[in-house]
């Protein structure tokens, strides 16, 4: 056991940065990060965010330097589109004896995918959030937590079970401990870049789970579409450089059931306004939280020349989002 | 290659005065005189280590059997001249005290105090006053004398300057051998911390070459390990045993040996002295650079650095160097040897083939050594887990900030031990290493003339692997000049990018 006796800190306050928040603020004292005033005083002072009731452990601040200064250990759980933004406001404050442990599964492309959506891109361009937190702090001790929590369940106080994994033993140990509690069991691993790409890939799966609900098919399709899938996370997983055992775990095939079979995954719920004639734009803006899963098949796409890897999924998908195909010719 | 280091130390004059002039406070010499001591330490905290892994008295007789068993089968099956003559002796009065104690069910009572076995602290004496290095000033001042003209021997064999190099002067030595880096930085750091050289390795000769270079660089000596099979030669013997380098046995793989070399490379380095290891381990045999360093030595400067954090001792420093040499002098037999292990059936040794190959390379070796005969270029001094150090000793990380090494060590704010952080810092540690060698490399003649030659006659005979272009017979091997010279410039102008090229 270590003798954690600095605050926790959080950075972002999602729903699953307010769920977490939540747990850890059962045994520690929590400061969470927000940018905007008024989510801050949903936490200090109504005590309510994101529908979440918030424990008393919780104070919220926009102060980067509190953060940084007070707590040794701190779980980033920020959009990956803003998360190399937010690490560099935090870096000047951080140090190598600070511990990080994100929760965000999704890539870092080393330029703008939005303005140039045809470049192909190498491997070598696309970056999980620890190699950004590398890239970007001075921290080295970096981890990540992945698995099946969808906040709500989490935030209606339901059992689950997650991942964190690191190549430090003692961040995988500091990770479980901090978050370890009844309702919430804690596995570990050493290979952090396959937890991440399993928790990264099995997004876009989401989208063409809840599409296919969208349109009625049931459960056969279902299991076609998990299996199938995980065929294809392993097949880029392994392009990618990384050893698909960890698809296997919780992380991997029990995340991909978890929001495959959820109307309350956010990428599920993408895909299934999809099947519901909704398009892209419309349904962007009508979430208020990022759904990951879209960018992934964007990055995917224009990387998939170039690591050879056959992704028929994600060959469909985008089509559907960009190129107006019919989601009713896929069959 | 960096330009601008290497023109700075262009303008060195070689050798530099010693950072340390008197010689018995070198580091090196301190060590030496406090050999009781140390040795007291390396053996203790090798035992501390073994016991981790042992938790009961039966584990504790397993491993003492295991050990005794390893090297009862190197004894009959390879001994070496340099072992002692009691090493026979030795380990029979070990069989038999453990054949005693096994009689007397020592290891089975339950409450033996296993910790302070008898025979363990026996093994692990012998071992540590068998590594043990010494070191004279003495022999060292005469060393100093005689290495320049050992190595104009060795390197440059044109004919007729036997007697010209023995009495050339340094300075003009030094001319033909250059040292390139950061040298004025180097220096202050090993005032200011403790040093550890990692040099590529491609030849014997690495050893007393970076000896040399650190002595024309003025810096006090270095402790590095030397294979013990060396001391069947005479007058190394007297050498090694007398320059303070520690002794290894490849023979031995035994848990508790390896432990103790860790251990002994570790507390020297926490008492400051300077340090050179091979962490590519063995000699290149392609001659390609390292991609894959060996982590166990490096581990130690890690292990040493979170020590020194602790007790407050002084910081280590990890210094890249890069050795090239227009002609490796062992070159045909490693080149052989790497074919050997690459080609397997393809290649067919032949010997008239082979000594004609052997006198071109010789031929060339002649030829190209007019030149520069060895370049020694010393790298960016780094911290323990790969960050730059400036000339302040200070660690500056990736994004150009400074940071403190101790944080490294810390969890939650305070330090802590832990090995497998640690071995991953190593790994970290082995990838910047690599890096820098790529980064300081320096290309010879005798490396981009034989690179072109080869390359057209590849694209000659596409058809042919590396095995058939070698058995090639003589005349189709030849190049028109013409051709060459043109190619040529064209490798060399995409070097010359290369180098400028911020990497």
């Amino acid at each position: 056991m270590y003798n954690i006796t600095t605050p926790i800190g959080i950075l972002g306050g999602g729903s699953f940065g307010t769920a977490l928040a939540n747990l850890i603020a059962e045994q520690y004292k929590v400061y969470i990060y927000m940018r905007k005033s008024e989510s801050i005083a949903n936490i200090n002072e109504r005590r309510n965010h994101r529908g979440q009731i918030i424990h008393s452990n919780i104070t919220a601040t926009n102060d980067i330097a509190l953060i940084a200064n007070s707590c040794s250990v701190i779980f980033p759980v920020i959009p990956s589109y803003a998360f190399r933004e937010v690490m560099r406001q935090f870096a000047p404050h951080l140090n190598p004896g600070h511990i990080l442990i994100h929760g965000t599964k999704g890539f870092d492309v080393s330029f703008d995918i939005e303005n140039e959506p045809e470049r192909s891109i190498s491997s070598k361009e696309v970056y999980t959030m620890s190699e950004v937190i590398l890239q970007e702090t001075p921290v080295v001790r970096v981890g990540c937590i992945s698995g099946p929590n969808l906040s709500k369940e989490i935030a209606a106080g339901q059992p689950a079970a997650t991942v964190v994994a690191s190549r430090y033993d003692e961040v995988v140990k500091i990770g479980q401990q901090i978050l370890h509690n009844k309702r919430f069991q804690v596995y570990g691993s050493l290979d952090i870049k396959g937890i991440e790409l399993a928790g990264i890939l099995k997004n876009y799966i989401a989208i063409a789970a809840g599409a296919c609900a969208g349109k009625g098919y049931g459960e056969n399709v279902r299991a076609l579409l998990i299996t199938r899938g995980m065929a294809e996370m392993i097949y880029i997983g392994k392009a990618l450089g990384v050893n698909p055992k960890s698809f296997l775990g919780l992380a991997g095939i029990g995340d991909l059931i978890a929001t495959c079979c959820s109307p309350l995954s956010r990428n599920y719920n993408v895909g299934f306004q999809l099947a519901h004639g909704k398009k892209l734009p419309e349904i962007i803006g009508s979430i208020n939280e990022a759904a990951e899963g879209i960018k992934t098949v964007k990055v995917i796409k224009a990387m998939a020349a170039s690591i050879k890897a056959k992704a028929p999924l994600v060959s469909i998908l985008y089509k559907i989002f960009y190129e107006d195909y019919s989601i009713e010719k896929w069959n | 290659m960096s330009e601008q280091s290497h023109k700075q130390s262009d303008r060195t004059l070689f050798p530099l005065p010693p950072t340390i002039p008197d010689i018995n406070q070198w580091p090196l010499n301190i060590l030496s005189l406090e050999k009781e001591s140390f040795l007291q330490e390396v053996i203790e905290s090798t035992k501390a280590a073994v016991l981790e892994n042992i938790d009961s008295p039966i584990a504790m007789y397993n491993m003492l059997a295991s050990v005794l068993y390893q090297e009862r089968i190197r004894i009959t099956q390879t001994p070496w001249k340099a072992d002692p003559p009691d090493e026979k002796d030795f380990w029979n009065s070990v069989r038999s005290e453990l054949l005693k104690a096994q009689k007397e069910s020592r290891y089975d009572n339950p409450t033996y105090d296993y910790k302070r076995d008898p025979l363990l602290h026996k093994i692990l004496e012998r071992y540590a006053n068998e590594i043990v290095g010494h070191f004279n000033p003495k022999v060292f001042k005469f060393a100093q004398k005689f290495l320049p003209f050992i190595f104009s021997r060795l390197l440059n064999s044109r004919p007729g300057h036997f007697i010209k190099s023995f009495w050339s002067k340094k300075a003009a030595f030094h001319e033909k051998f250059k040292i390139t880096g950061d040298i004025e930085i180097l220096r202050k750091l090993s005032l200011e911390g403790t040093i550890v050289i990692v040099p590529t390795h491609f030849s014997n000769l690495d050893s007393p070459v970076i000896g040399w270079a650190v002595e024309s660089c003025g810096l006090p000596a270095v402790i590095y390990g030397a294979g013990l099979n060396l001391l069947s030669v005479q007058p190394v013997t007297y050498l090694i045993n007398n320059l303070g380098a520690y002794k290894l046995d490849r023979r031995k793989k035994n848990d508790i040996y390896l432990e103790l070399l860790k251990v002994y490379s570790q507390i020297a380095l926490q008492r400051g002295t300077h340090s050179l290891f091979f962490p590519g381990g063995t000699r290149s045999r392609s001659g390609a650079m390292e991609n894959r360093l060996k982590l166990g030595l490096l581990s130690t400067a890690i292990e040493a650095q979170q020590h020194n954090v602790k007790s407050k001792g002084k910081k280590i420093f990890i210094v890249p160097v890069v050795l090239n040499y227009n002609f490796v002098l062992e070159a045909p037999s490693l080149i052989n040897q790497h074919l050997k292990q690459v080609g397997k059936e393809k290649f067919v040794v032949d010997n008239f083939e082979y000594s004609t190959t052997y006198k071109l390379l010789k031929f060339l070796y002649k030829f190209f050594t007019a030149n520069t005969d060895l370049t020694v270029s010393f790298g960016t001094p780094m911290d323990i887990i790969g960050n730059n150090v400036n000339e302040r000793g200070e660690s500056i990380n990736h994004l150009g900030e400074k940071v403190e090494i101790e944080d490294y060590f810390k969890t939650n704010g305070i330090l802590m031990n832990n090995a497998q952080r640690n071995f991953e810092y190593t790994k970290i540690l082995g990838e910047k290493i690599v890096k820098s060698y790529f980064k300081f490399n320096t290309v010879l003649t005798s490396h981009i003339v034989p690179f072109t030659a080869f390359q057209i006659l590849k694209k000659k005979y596409p058809n042919l692997d590396l095995y058939g272009i070698l058995r090639l017979p003589m005349e189709d091997t030849q190049i028109e000049f013409g051709e060459f010279a043109i190619a040529l410039e064209k490798v060399r102008t995409k070097y010359w990018k290369c180098a400028t090229k911020e990497k």
